[in-house]
């Protein structure tokens, strides 16, 4: 009865470790983790989500602390870098970390309404996803501001959109969405990143009250956030936050980073429901728990009881993480981090995905650093699914 | 209204109760029933049990091994997509602990293995 619980606790663990090292995801330890176990084990299946979850709190430690751009203008810098450039590093964790915490709680209630919803629309979902799709991509263009802008978002998501259906759809690359991932969203900005040096600033330690409305109704945008990415394939929470704060309109950076917090939590416990309910993968943690479990009801409750329990000790372990890691994550030499993790990643591809793999990264990183360079949103990079998807659904 | 840093730490700590209640819970609830393989019977159906017996005989089809097991009562197991270890353990004449899902397949009550241990 216990060995259940002793493999939740290795996992929240395991998510500290991969939330606090920049770059290395719970994605990857899951591919592994399946590579090693080889067969059904249930266990491991509550140790991969209870990671998962962890890790969508811990996240936001590094994210915050490292890699803020040596950068005076408070206006081009992520709402994260914003609160550390004024020395309120703890308090935009402690943000971030109650989004969570609401996003978990009310998760509870709205993943068996999400479940209900989603196996009876499953059929009509189906039949209107190319257009949705059809209209992210067009709105992830439109969106740009200027018509050079708009230009270089359509550049990007052409490219990303063609390397996708070329590396999914045909057989040459064998799996290849771990390289494409780790391309344009891990190497791009581990690359681009290794020319930032540390910023210190002295971090306030004391703690302050949240306003209660704006974090709730963050939670709350979370968790809509949440179930746009459940429910529209290749949909990521990237795109999905950008669109929940367009439909709030006015939105300051504290609440936008409760609701980063709160998305990343509902986005984990929502590809759960998903995978339970029709079947469908909507994250690396569900394809390893596919692997690694029946899709049966006792155990979905099962790893929804895990989710809870990782929830909140996420929530724990960032508060107790924060100060620490406030101060002494300063004093860490970032460029060998990130070069570290660069040096695995590309391992990672090598061992897994071979040669092949290997071009991928190479090309998908150099888009995602293209995005980065032209400060266009590296969601546009998601048309590498998005394309696939379209067609899949258009029947082509 | 204001949320103190203390109220989230309580909503998670909360949380974390609910979340390790619920799942001693339900590791209790859906832990296998340990029972031998010939008091198995049609009220086991859609129940996961655990029992022992020696392998009669066994054999693949495509990813699917299918063995006999054998402790007063034959009784028929189904791995699906084994690996190595799992088909060596299911070889004629080992004895083995599963666990499992009992299900009727042609009229005919099955384990659905989920995890076999070679005994001896």
């Amino acid at each position: 009865m216990l060995e259940p619980v002793l493999f939740l606790i290795a996992g929240c663990v395991l998510g500290t470790v991969t939330g606090l090292v920049p770059g290395l995801h719970s994605n990857a330890v899951s591919v592994l983790i399946v590579a090693f176990v080889k067969t059904q084990d249930f266990n491991f299946a509550l140790l991969i989500v209870a990671m998962n979850i962890v890790q969508a709190f811990v996240d936001f430690v590094p994210n915050i602390l490292l890699g803020v751009p040596d950068n005076d203008s408070f206006i081009s810098v992520l709402p994260g870098h914003y609160f550390f450039l004024k020395g309120e590093a703890l308090h935009a964790i402690r943000l971030a970390a109650a989004g969570g915490v609401i996003a978990a709680i009310l998760s509870i209630p709205f993943s068996f309404a999400l479940f209900l919803f989603i196996t009876q629309a499953e059929n009509f979902l189906k039949s209107i996803m190319a257009f949705v799709l059809i209209s992210f991509v067009v709105w992830t263009v439109v969106r740009e501001r200027g018509i050079e802008r708009k230009v270089l978002a359509a550049v990007i998501v052409a490219m990303s959109g063609l390397l996708g259906v070329v590396a999914l759809r045909g057989i040459a690359f064998g799996d290849a969405l771990f390289p494409l991932i780790t391309g344009f969203f891990g190497v791009a900005g581990l690359i681009y990143s290794l020319n930032s040096k540390n910023v210190l600033v002295d971090q306030n330690l004391q703690e302050r009250n949240l306003n209660g409305n704006k974090t709730f109704f963050a939670g709350l945008l979370a968790l809509v956030a949440g179930a746009i990415v459940a429910i529209v394939p290749s949909v990521g929470p990237g795109q999905a936050a950008v669109i929940a704060k367009e439909m709030k309109g006015n939105m300051g950076r504290g609440e936008f980073l409760t609701m980063l917090g709160g998305l990343n939590v509902s986005n984990a416990i929502f590809s759960i429901v998903v995978l339970f309910s029709i079947g469908s993968v909507r994250s690396g943690a569900a394809a390893a728990v596919r692997e690694l479990s029946s899709l049966s009801i006792e155990n979905a409750l099962f790893i929804f009881a895990a989710a809870v329990f990782a929830a909140g000790f996420g929530a724990l372990i960032v508060e107790g993480l924060g100060k620490e890691a406030a101060n002494a994550m300063q004093k860490l030499n970032y460029r060998k981090i990130n070069a570290a993790v660069l040096v695995f990643s590309f391992l990672m591809v090598a061992v897994l995905n071979g040669v092949p793999g290997l071009l991928l990264l190479f090309t998908s990183a150099s888009i995602g650093i293209l995005a980065i360079a032209t400060k266009i949103s590296r969601t546009a990079c998601m048309s590498c699914l998005i394309f696939p998807t379209i067609l899949f659904y258009l029947g082509l | 209204m204001l949320v103190t840093p203390q109220t989230i730490r309580i909503a998670a700590i909360a949380l974390s109760l609910a979340g390790l209640a619920a799942t001693l819970a339900f590791s209790a609830l859906f832990e296998p029933q340990e029972i031998r393989l010939e008091e198995i019977d049609s009220g086991f159906e859609g129940k996961a049990v655990k029992s022992r017996g020696f392998v009669r005989s066994s054999f693949k089809i495509r990813n699917t091994l299918i063995a006999e097991l054998f402790d007063g009562k034959k009784f028929k197991a189904v791995k699906f997509n084994p690996t190595e270890d799992e088909q060596e353990a299911l070889k004629k004449n080992s004895f083995v602990e599963v666990e499992g899902k009992v299900q009727k397949y042609n009229g005919e009550l099955e384990m659905v293995v989920a995890r076999v241990r070679k005994i001896a």
